[in-house]
């Protein structure tokens, strides 16, 4: 039922990108019978293989992005360019932001240099739309659907967790299914999941919100189509879309209404891109913030060798959890928490990862215990600082002539001490149960990418309102993590769908009162 | 199995990427041609030796090794930078005499790598050596790891929760 809209008709919603938000908001928009146009950087991924290697190299956005501070020059941003976006890479984690992780300023606010605010929302909304995002996601752990069972790198987590006193051990709430469940088979633990699940067990964008949405009279997924600006009319609103299609030719669509959902590194890009006579600091920008208040979670990996084999591998990657540490307390020395999650690796991406640049025969002989390793990640909640941020590069083009994007981001000190603290913490859990060898790991390059076009109560803190309408431009809507107000300390895509069904139902009232 | 020699790198990527993850050949396998700017067979005997040293596992012989390092000179076959990479990083190790470094004994081959680990060819080889050396099944199986499980149903049935010792 694919239909094919004109580049001319004005009465199309464009969405742009078509991951956790992009998809959601399509699927909303075109079943209450609202015509949209879903343009999407990458192309189908028709067939998941189980290589990691080989994934890494299908699904991941390899187009030049420039690191700064304290990132990875070139490549300091880990996203996927693909129909369904990161979520084919996502570990399908669906943990809720807790409720006192959207009032971070009572903790945050004593930080100098940063630029904390709270969520312009009440949490009881947000929870209802929780509720209805992990409904559409089918969560499992919710709406009676059975948790995922734990795997051996989770009971080591317990068992080591148990041991050095920790209580708030579980399997979460994973958009993996259980059991057979929305057309999805039940996880067969193959894996392999941030390579894209191969049985569709995980909920992916792909093979959700954009298969729903295609089901539709009202639906027009344009894959492989890059978009470079959003151009406004002469009443200063959205009215088209600049991009370049899958031949390299540039095109434009007219539009009724604009949804960014490009990533929070490309959100703003195009943004700052789409500067003209009337927005010369970009659209939406009057305030300064698009690009601003770059947050991507406080990371490490700690790894560890067990006495005997463990074969992490195995199953899912990412379903276990801690939560002692979630709530922040002062007396650690540092504002904020986070969490651990379970994570497990191949041998290369092991190599790479448990002791960065080491070789050697001992180096060696601790890679040759490969099925002994346990791991996790530390994931904490990062203050907003006002100078990390998404800059276009003065010069530096990409192969679609569109300025090369900067991304700046520096540790704050208090992410540094939660990171040692975090660490030291780790460690207790697998030296509880006889490890010898346990590995402090960097920071990856960031999947959980927020805050550069953040919600904000007042027009002067931030680029969007509660609904994710920009401040500047009534009917220019931003649809992905860049809307985040502060990072939380929980995996963003729940959130992210969350926001989405949210802003898509505001989207519909006000098509229905005739305000869009 | 894999047969990482037919595995052509995103070879940009190995340059410019600190590899966080292996980030090689999605379906860009070629033949191999005969390429006048491919290492000779010197330097490749080198870059099979720093493989093996930077990553020894004697138990496995010669043979991952020698395709490792053959998966590493596709790399730099006919790209110009790549060899002038190898080229110096040899000659460097070599010490201006063509061959030396190989004739040291291995405490001596291993002290002549750590003066130049910090190097970029040095750091360009590790990444490309890791890729190459562990995204062989036959080091798999060596170490423990076991590949897809799509083929087999998954780990559901074949061990993904059967840890007995704790």
């Amino acid at each position: 039922m694919a239909r094919v809209f004109d580049r001319q008709d004005d009465g199309v919603v464009v969405v742009i990108g078509s991951g956790a938000g992009g998809g959601t908001v399509s699927r909303e928009l075109a079943s209450a019978g609202i015509n949209v146009v879903c343009l999407e950087a990458g192309g189908p991924v028709e067939r998941i293989e189980t290589d990691a290697h080989r994934m890494f190299g299908r699904l991941t956005w390899f187009d030049r992005r420039i690191g700064s501070g304290d990132l990875p020059a070139d490549f300091p941003v880990w996203s996927g360019k693909n129909v369904g976006g990161t979520t084919l890479h996502w570990t399908g984690s669906t943990p809720r932001i807790p409720e006192a992780e959207v009032t971070p300023r009572r903790y945050f606010s004593s930080l100098p240099e940063c630029s904390v605010i709270d969520w312009p929302l009440p949490y009881a909304e947000l929870r209802r739309f929780y509720a209805l995002a992990e409904r559409a996601m089918g969560v499992s752990g919710t709406n009676g659907w059975p948790k995922l069972p734990g795997n051996n790198n989770f009971r080591v987590l317990q068992a080591g967790g148990r041991k050095a006193g920790l209580k708030r051990i579980e399997v979460g709430n994973m958009a993996i299914n259980s059991v057979l469940q929305g057309g999805r088979s039940a996880c067969l633990q193959l894996g392999f999941c941030v390579s894209g699940c191969a049985v569709q067990a995980k909920w992916t964008a792909a093979n959700t919100p954009l298969a729903q949405a295609q089901e539709t009279e009202h639906f027009e997924l344009r894959p492989r189509s890059f978009v470079l600006r959003v151009e406004t009319d002469a009443a200063g609103r959205a009215s088209e879309v600049v991009y370049v299609d899958a031949q390299g030719t540039r095109q434009r669509q007219r539009a009724r209404a604009v949804c960014v959902a490009a990533n929070a590194i490309d959100t703003p890009r195009i943004l700052l891109n789409s500067h003209s006579g009337r927005f010369p600091q970009g659209l939406a920008n009057r305030s300064g913030h698009v690009g601003r208040h770059y947050m991507k979670h406080v990371f490490s990996i700690v790894t560890a060798i067990m006495p005997r084999p463990v074969h992490f591998h195995r199953g899912t990657q990412n379903s276990g959890k801690v939560y002692d540490f979630v709530a922040g307390d002062p007396a650690r020395g540092f504002a904020g928490g986070f969490a651990f999650e379970q994570v497990a690796f191949d041998p290369a991406s092991l190599v790479r990862l448990a002791r960065p640049g080491a070789w050697g025969p001992e180096y060696a002989a601790q890679v040759r215990k490969y099925d002994h390793f346990a791991a996790l990640l530390v994931m904490g909640e990062d203050p907003a600082q006002p100078t990390n941020r998404v800059t276009l590069h003065a010069t530096e083009k990409d192969q679609y002539g569109m300025p090369v994007p900067v991304v700046h981001y520096v540790d704050h000190p208090n992410s540094r001490a939660m990171r040692t603290f975090a660490q030291a913490r780790a460690r207790e859990v697998y030296t509880a149960l006889g490890s010898r060898d346990v590995f402090y790991g960097p920071p990856p390059p960031a999947t959980h990418n927020m805050g550069t076009c953040r919600m904000a109560r007042r027009a002067e803190d931030g680029v969007c309102d509660a609904w994710g309408r920009t401040f500047d431009v009534p009917n220019l809507f931003v649809s992905d993590g860049s809307l985040f107000s502060s990072s939380g300390s929980s995996n963003p895509t729940l959130t992210i769908v969350a926001l989405a069904l949210r802003q898509a139902g505001h989207i519909k009232e006000s098509m229905g009162r005739g305000e869009l | 199995m894999k047969r990482p020699w037919e595995r052509r790198a995103f070879i940009d990527l190995l340059v410019r990427v600190p590899l966080f993850l292996s980030v090689a050949p999605a379906g860009l396998g070629g033949c191999r041609r005969a390429d006048p700017g491919a290492p000779s067979q010197g330097q490749r005997a080198c870059l099979k030796r720093i493989t093996y040293l930077m990553f020894p596992h004697p138990e496995l012989g010669d043979e991952p090794y020698e395709r490792a390092a053959a998966g590493v000179a596709l790399l730099a076959a006919g790209r110009a930078d790549l060899q002038a990479l190898v080229a110096q990083g040899v000659e460097k190790l070599d010490g201006g005499r063509a061959g030396s470094w190989l004739a040291l004994d291995e405490p001596r081959q291993a002290a002549r790598l750590r003066e130049i680990e910090a190097g970029p060819f040095f750091k360009w080889l590790y990444q490309a050596a890791i890729d190459h050396l562990y995204n062989d099944e036959r080091v798999w199986a060596h170490i423990g790891y076991e590949g897809s499980s799509f083929e087999r149903g998954g780990y559901l049935q074949r061990g993904f929760d059967d840890i007995d010792w704790l």
